[in-house]
């Protein structure tokens, strides 16, 4: 049975004496269709490598990567790639080129020659999953943070893609923009749309069910974000992880003798078990 | 000695029709030697009391903002001292970067101080080091070519090599990655403690604030709410949680566990001091044994 994205053997790195030196090396890496993995590790790890080559933005040298049984390396495979899986970036005002809202989220679909009424209706549909619908006339500058990633995020998801590839959304906004965003990428991942998240927070590697370690383009760890947190410090040092405070707390209560035979990632959830305790 | 702004209101743009007051009424104080805290929202005027703190936006009348006891809007054509003695870096600081070599960038401001080549030298190094960069390893390197960390430590060096007694940093670690984060607080702690620099920090990282500041500011919609060391601020979990702000998660737990467990310690920031006082709590009330 083959997965919905497949890394096989894929190493990569940039040419010479470019100023990017952070490579990817042979990494093996299967997800699912329907899967929320986050990806993380320090800056310089090959994190956001890793998501562009799984968009086709870069080729690997060695190695194969198939995108919903399409080969990335195969250039006819490019466009209906990058439909299938659509990325967002750091910084909302790099990717932002329209004048108004909606022109903003009608620029993918337009270059899919889709029919006029085709492209309103989905304009629409993407406001209306980010809540930006009254702002539809809208210029983005005159948009917040918050506002103008939502937006970033409305304009992918017009394209109908299966896969969305997060890298770093939330680093520049706020916590509450933050978690604004976070409900909404948790919501999508919910109506069924495969979600990598690339982040180096290491709070926001809770919110998946599986998440995957880079250190110096290698992949050091795969499994449950709470098993991780649960390995030895210095191992998770030497990646340049640092737990959540939540989960420093709860590796010293283990330490102290609490049982914890459930993954706790929540304040309110630790609470509500350490009441109940007798 | 101290930074001292007593009742200070400001308006953007007075007068016209996007007016916006950013301050009212604000009380603030930085002493010698401590670490002061600077919380809010976006939009709550945290940058626009930092910039009246060295001069950057001018009193527009007398007795508000003194910088050891200088009444600034006497200052007017004297600024420039104040600059030197309160440095401020800029958020995103790296995006200010642009000489050839990293030594070059931080001789920059030290180019109007009539200072010889040595002398510039010496500063140069010390402030390298400071910021935990070697001179020799980095001096000729170009600064684009450095790590994110790195770069913001060159920034940071720039400000340091003009041996300023205030340091001014707006969210320092935004953007940084766990590992840089960890190391540059270590630096900011260490400038702080060995070089007697006050430091004044604006953040949205509440774990960082709780573990660095000696005293915090809470600001909204350009009043400060709240102010007081982080154990007594981040007890106000209504209030904070009111205005949109979140609190370090130990603070949070204790918070949802002083619902049930009425008298445990709610005023602990550190985690693993917060695992020592939920252990202690349920020993002395038969919880666990």
């Amino acid at each position: 049975m083959s997965d919905f994205i497949e890394l096989n053997q894929v190493s990569f790195h940039y040419p010479e004496n470019s100023e990017q030196q952070n490579a990817v090396q042979e990494i093996h890496l299967n997800i699912a269709s329907g899967e929320f993995l986050s990806i993380v590790g320090a800056n310089s790890s090959g994190k956001s490598t890793l998501g562009r080559l799984i968009n086709a933005l870069y080729i690997p040298q060695k190695g194969t990567i198939h995108v919903d049984g399409m080969l990335t390396s195969d250039q006819t495979m490019t466009i209906p790639i990058r439909k299938t899986v659509q990325m967002v970036f750091q910084n909302p005002d790099n990717q932002i080129v329209a004048t108004t809202v909606e022109e903003e989220v009608a620029f993918g679909p337009e270059n899919l020659q889709l029919s006029s009424e085709e492209i309103q209706k989905r304009v629409s549909e993407s406001l209306d999953l980010v809540d930006l619908q009254s702002y539809r006339l809208y210029p983005p500058h005159l948009l917040s943070g918050g506002q103008k990633q939502l937006l970033a995020i409305a304009s992918v998801l017009a394209m109908h893609p299966a896969c969305i590839i997060f890298d770093e959304p939330t680093s520049l906004l706020d916590p509450v923009n933050r978690r604004i965003i976070i409900q909404k990428i948790q919501d999508l991942h919910h109506k069924g749309i495969t979600t990598i998240y690339i982040t180096h927070r290491m709070d926001e590697v809770l919110y998946s069910k599986r998440t995957v370690v880079m250190h110096e383009g290698k992949i050091v760890y795969d499994g449950k974000p709470t098993d991780l947190f649960a390995l030895d410090q210095q191992k998770l040092l030497a990646f340049h992880l640092y737990p959540p405070d939540l989960i420093k707390t709860i590796e010293a209560l283990k330490k102290m003798g609490i049982p914890f035979p459930h993954p706790i990632t929540h304040a309110k959830e630790l609470a509500d078990y350490l009441c109940q305790l007798r | 000695m101290s930074i001292e702004i007593k009742d200070l209101s400001f308006t953007y743009d007075k007068g016209l029709v996007f007016e916006k007051m950013a301050l009212r009424n604000v009380t603030f104080s930085a002493h010698p030697g401590e670490i002061v805290g600077i919380i809010g929202q976006t939009g709550s005027g945290k940058s626009t009391l930092i910039q009246h703190c060295n001069g950057l936006i001018l009193p527009i009348e007398p007795n508000h903002v003194f910088v050891d006891d200088l009444d600034l809007y006497s200052m007017k054509k004297t600024i420039s001292g104040i600059r030197k003695k309160v440095g401020l870096v800029f958020q995103y600081p790296e995006a200010q970067l642009f000489e050839e070599t990293v030594e070059k960038d931080v001789a920059f401001g030290l180019k109007q101080e009539n200072l010889s080549s040595d002398q510039v030298r010496t500063r140069v190094e010390t402030a390298l080091q400071t910021v935990g960069l070697s001179y020799q390893q980095y001096r000729e390197k170009s600064p684009i070519l450095l790590s994110g960390g790195e770069k913001r430590r060159v920034a940071l060096a720039g400000i340091l090599a003009m041996n300023p007694q205030y340091l001014i940093l707006d969210e320092p670690t935004a953007g940084l990655d766990p590992f840089a984060k960890t190391s540059l607080l270590e630096e900011i702690r260490k400038i702080n403690r060995e070089q007697h620099v006050t430091i004044i920090m604006v953040s949205h990282d509440m774990d960082e604030i709780a573990n660095l500041a000696d005293r915090i500011y809470v600001m909204d919609e350009g009043t400060v709410v709240l102010s007081g060391t982080p154990s007594e601020v981040f007890r106000q979990y209504d209030t904070l949680y009111a205005l949109g702000l979140s609190l370090p998660e130990t603070s949070r737990l204790l918070h949802f566990l002083s619902q049930s467990w009425k008298g445990i310690d709610n005023s602990i920031t550190d985690p693993i001091r917060g695992a020592e006082v939920i252990m202690q709590y349920m020993k002395e009330k038969g919880l666990w044994n």
